[in-house]
């Protein structure tokens, strides 16, 4: 036994080093639940944040001069051909009428935010989130106003947009998003600011009790609206022209 | 016996001193702290992921942009017109479908939202047995999310700008006017449909417990196209690259 005194000793203090490794490894790569939090760690994430904005920036760029590319050489052979060049042009409609180009014009630029926070503790979840139908409401008044095109957090909304919660995200076109939403309408700006500013209308909801947010409204004479970044997907619905016109029957002139 | 203990106390004594020394070196790159919420740090990772995700999709357009230019100049190189003619034709009946101007056919779910015929409780408000907009929004959200990829509301197509009011006895839609009740036709994986509908505490559910609610898995529905125009008034497309 008392040959054995000095090893469990040791054995104790390798413990306790462990343990006061473990506690500091903890304290640095931890504490995701908040509170007090080492400010390299949340500079990590805000530079990771920032690379990764300036990725997504020259991966835009890149795709840009690919399609200018495309353009001009569908352009080139248009001008070469009249029957190929209506089909360019029409392509084009249906791509816009499909949310699938940049567009601009006048509207309005809404930005919506979490109300202020009372104590620390009460910040721990989102009003805007877990309303996400006030979103839904807010999107349908302005489509009912006349909007050309709507965006929530850069995400265009076509006809598959979802605004769904999946656990404590909002997710709009699949796409996790967070506050504050700023929502951008194109459509006389009129038309648009007061369908949604009318007496207990959406914007009333919003700025109330239970919800409080911090709403702003702002008329833009050029808002840019971006394209729907995913893609549509068709399969189970098949198209169904025999009767009418349309594909087949301008296949075959 | 005394050397050990000796011993014993040399090593306590280093290990100690290992123990400081080690917790003052992981203490240092902490630095100071900041006092951040959990929703906070949240937001900032969900705003990360979203990034993520974004570059992702852009990298798939960018693989499908470089086919495209590939499939052309192949195709102009040999100046073949007719096959030209072709491909563009095919990209045209995408860009017509993915914009609801094509009607469709498929399998999906057919549901009916209608006000509740029974009698109020007492105390209850009339309005709980009316169907409001916002249960049409959120049915209509719920499809969506299950991955509907054609839907029509008493016949008519919902598209990216449809709005959906409802007062009364009528129902707006696209502009024009329908009665009661809500009709939904959509299109897409019946199994997932039918689920996100009648799924434990979902909304279709929860609705069903105020108004009428029926959701029924029908084979082959037809979903007519959008009749809109299609020129606009207000938005006109940006010039790529010139965005602000």
């Amino acid at each position: 036994m008392k040959k054995f005194g000095g090893l469990i000793m040791i054995g104790i203090l390798a413990l306790i080093i462990g343990l006061i490794i473990s506690v500091q490894i903890s304290s640095i790569q931890g504490s995701d639940q908040g509170g007090l939090v080492p400010s390299v760690k949340v500079k990590a994430y805000e530079q990771e944040l920032q690379k990764l904005r300036a990725q997504n920036e020259s991966q835009t760029q890149q795709l840009i001069e690919l399609e200018d590319r495309l353009e001009n050489m569908m352009n080139d052979k248009a001008a070469e051909d009249e029957s190929l060049k209506q089909i360019y042009d029409e392509r084009e409609k249906y791509k816009l009428a499909a949310g699938l180009v940049e567009v601009k014009g006048p509207g309005i630029v809404i930005t919506l935010e979490d109300p202020e926070p009372e104590d620390k503790y009460s910040e721990t979840y989102s009003s805007l989130m877990y309303n996400y139908e006030l979103l839904l409401s807010l999107v349908n008044r302005l489509k009912d106003a006349g909007a050309e095109a709507i965006s929530i957090n850069g995400e265009r909304i076509v006809s598959s947009t979802e605004i769904s919660l999946a656990g404590d995200n909002v997710n709009i076109n699949t796409r996790p998003t967070a506050p504050p939403y700023v929502v951008k309408a194109i459509g006389d700006p009129d038309t648009l600011e007061g369908t949604i500013t009318i007496r207990f209308g959406i914007i009333e909801k919003m700025k109330s009790d239970p919800y409080n947010i911090r709403v702003d409204i702002a008329r833009r004479d050029d808002v840019v609206i971006p394209r729907y970044s995913g893609t549509y997907n068709f399969r189970y619905a098949k198209p169904n022209e025999e009767n009418a016109e349309g594909a087949d029957a301008s296949a075959e002139d | 016996m005394k050397s050990l203990k000796k011993g014993t106390a040399a090593v306590l004594l280093v290990a100690l001193a290992a123990g400081i020394m080690l917790s003052t070196q992981m203490g240092m790159p902490t630095g100071e702290k900041l006092y951040v919420s959990a929703k906070a740090l949240d937001d900032m990772k969900v705003l990360i992921d979203s990034e993520k995700e974004s570059i992702r999709r852009t990298e798939l357009q960018i693989e499908d942009a470089k086919k495209q230019i590939d499939d052309f100049e192949a195709l102009s190189a040999d100046d073949n017109t007719e096959e030209l003619i072709a491909s563009g034709k095919a990209e045209l009946n995408y860009y017509r479908m993915a914009s609801g101007r094509v009607p469709v056919k498929g399998d999906g779910v057919k549901i009916v939202i209608a006000d509740s015929e029974r009698d109020l409780f007492e105390g209850e408000n009339v309005n709980d047995l009316l169907v409001h907009d916002i249960d049409v929004l959120m049915i209509l959200n719920d499809l969506l999310t299950a991955g509907a990829e054609a839907v029509s509301i008493n016949g008519h197509r919902v598209v990216d700008m449809s709005a959906i009011t409802c007062s009364g006895y009528t129902i707006r839609i696209n502009g024009i006017f329908t009665a009661n009740p809500f009709v939904i036709r959509a299109i897409g994986d019946p199994g997932r449909l039918y689920g996100a509908m009648m799924a434990p505490g979902s909304n279709g559910l929860i609705l069903k417990e105020f108004v009428r609610f029926e959701c029924t898995v029908e084979e082959d529905i037809e979903i007519p196209a959008y009749t809109g125009p299609l020129s606009y008034k207000y938005m006109t497309i940006t010039k790529e690259g010139e965005t602000n």
